[in-house]
């Protein structure tokens, strides 16, 4: 689904954005004129940029307006189409973030592939994917845990003779002594492999 | 009996019909909203309670009666008043007296039909709307309070309406959520198990420990280690002894 949909590419709305902006301002009646020409105006200079933490708006010719705001803090996304809209295929994206005022901060119109827009800011918003503390400590520790047992595993032959197998430290949920005490036994069989090490190489220099 | 039976059957083929035109033309899905491109597991889509449907009808007869008691009392004077002018607009009255309410009779219906929520162990989804078609994405870490509320009528039908609502501040909440777009707010109207929606979203809170505002995640792995970091003489000790080590290794 997203990997054939790349907002980076989203910079300026569709030509039939225009088009939907002429039918709103018929049914502007007897404003028409103006408010063509605003709308003209915002679809002429409605640019959209897409990077890697949030979303960036701007238009606007003589009043210029730029909206700046990050995926992370989205409250809520609101996908809109009415009749028309969907007849063109063409819908608003509404993106809220926790400021004070009901209306939308930014609304995003004119994208064709405003489904795949939506599920894109969806998944960027935060909620939407288990990257709470808890993932990422486990994984971490796995990590370290890993990288501990390579590099004695490299130097087996030394470091098991000597220094003997590293503590093992299980990602079980330990209290805080607990906890001191690890790392303090951690640190010294770090000082004794480095003092193996150190060793060897003096006796090889 | 059996013209009970046919009149259901037909009400439910020229349902269809009007189903597949408004489906067809305008452009209203069939299908639930989905939930895609995150991690979502057990995605559930379902529509309001169905004593939300029968609640409505309520209203809607209770509407149809007060209006076309009040247009046949009128049409009866007119006709008493002046026979003519009586008989020459009956076909204006009896139509505005009947086809109105075929019309929201069938919009009442597929109202419910395009009402969709959607649950996913992370977010809920709102559509809503035949012209206007809003659909509202919200996930349970971003909710900031959730109310049940239910009136005297609402519990005959044993619905309630969660509400549920994102930080931020905005328009005040309609007293039937009729016109309720504002934003920071979702609206799941007709729900017959809210407290296991509220359990729902509730027990999301208890493990989520940011506050819903996007800010960052406490991460405690940078203190598991050492809870009150390297203070003790010993540590540091320790520490400076594998520096220097470290240096002799390194030079």
């Amino acid at each position: 689904m997203e990997s054939s949909f790349d907002p980076a590419t989203i910079q300026r709305p569709d030509r039939k954005l225009l088009t939907y902006y002429i039918f709103l301002s018929i049914l502007a009646g007897p404003a028409f004129p103006l408010v063509l020409l605003s709308l003209y105006i915002r679809y002429s200079t409605l640019r959209y940029k897409f990077d890697a933490d949030g979303v960036s708006m701007s238009h606007g010719l003589f009043f210029r307006r730029e909206v700046n705001l990050t995926f992370r803090r989205l409250q809520d996304i609101h996908l809109t189409h009415n009749l028309l809209q969907r007849w063109m295929g063409l819908a608003t994206i509404s993106l809220q973030t926790a400021s004070g005022n009901a209306g939308a901060e930014m609304a995003i119109e004119g994208v064709l592939q405003a489904e795949a827009l939506r599920d894109f800011l969806y998944a960027r918003m935060r909620g939407a994917r288990d990257d709470r503390p808890g993932g990422i400590a486990s994984t971490f520790a796995r990590a370290s845990a890993s990288v501990v047992t390579d590099s004695v595993g490299t130097d087996s032959v030394v470091t098991a003779s000597v220094v003997g197998q590293p503590t093992e430290v299980s990602n079980a949920m330990h209290s805080n002594e607990q906890t001191t005490a690890l790392a303090l036994q951690t640190l010294v069989e770090i000082r004794d492999a480095l003092q193996i090490l150190v060793n060897r190489q003096e006796t090889r220099a | 009996m059996i013209g009970d039976q046919a009149i259901l059957r037909a009400s439910q083929w020229c349902y269809q019909g009007v189903w597949a035109g408004v489906t067809k033309w305008l452009c209203v899905p069939a299908a639930p909203p989905e939930l895609v491109g995150a991690e979502d597991q057990q995605v559930r889509a379902f529509r309001p309670a169905l004593g939300y449907l029968r609640y409505r009808k309520l209203y809607f007869w209770i509407g149809l009666f007060a209006v076309d008691i009040t247009l046949v009392v009128a049409w009866l004077a007119l006709l008493f008043a002046r026979p003519i002018v009586g008989i020459l607009l009956a076909p204006l009255f009896w139509f505005v007296i009947i086809v109105p309410d075929i019309l929201v009779y069938i919009a009442l219906h597929l109202r419910y039909d395009t009402t969709w929520y959607v649950l996913s162990d992370r977010t809920l989804r709102i559509r809503r709307g035949i012209w206007i078609i809003n659909e509202v994405t919200i996930t349970y870490e971003n909710i900031q309070n959730v109310s049940i509320k239910q009136g005297p009528v609402q519990r005959l039908y044993g619905i309630s309406d969660v509400v549920v609502q994102t930080a931020g501040g905005g328009g005040a909440v309609g007293q039937h959520g009729e016109q309720n777009l504002s934003g920071h707010t979702g609206l799941l109207e007709g729900i017959d198990n809210p407290e296991e929606l509220r359990e729902l979203i509730m027990a999301k809170w208890r493990t989520a420990k940011s506050a819903g505002l996007g800010d960052e995640y406490q991460r405690p792995m940078a203190n598991a280690f050492m809870p009150h970091g390297l203070s003790t003489p010993a540590e540091l000790e320790l520490l400076q002894q594998i520096r220097d080590l470290a240096v002799r290794l390194a030079s």
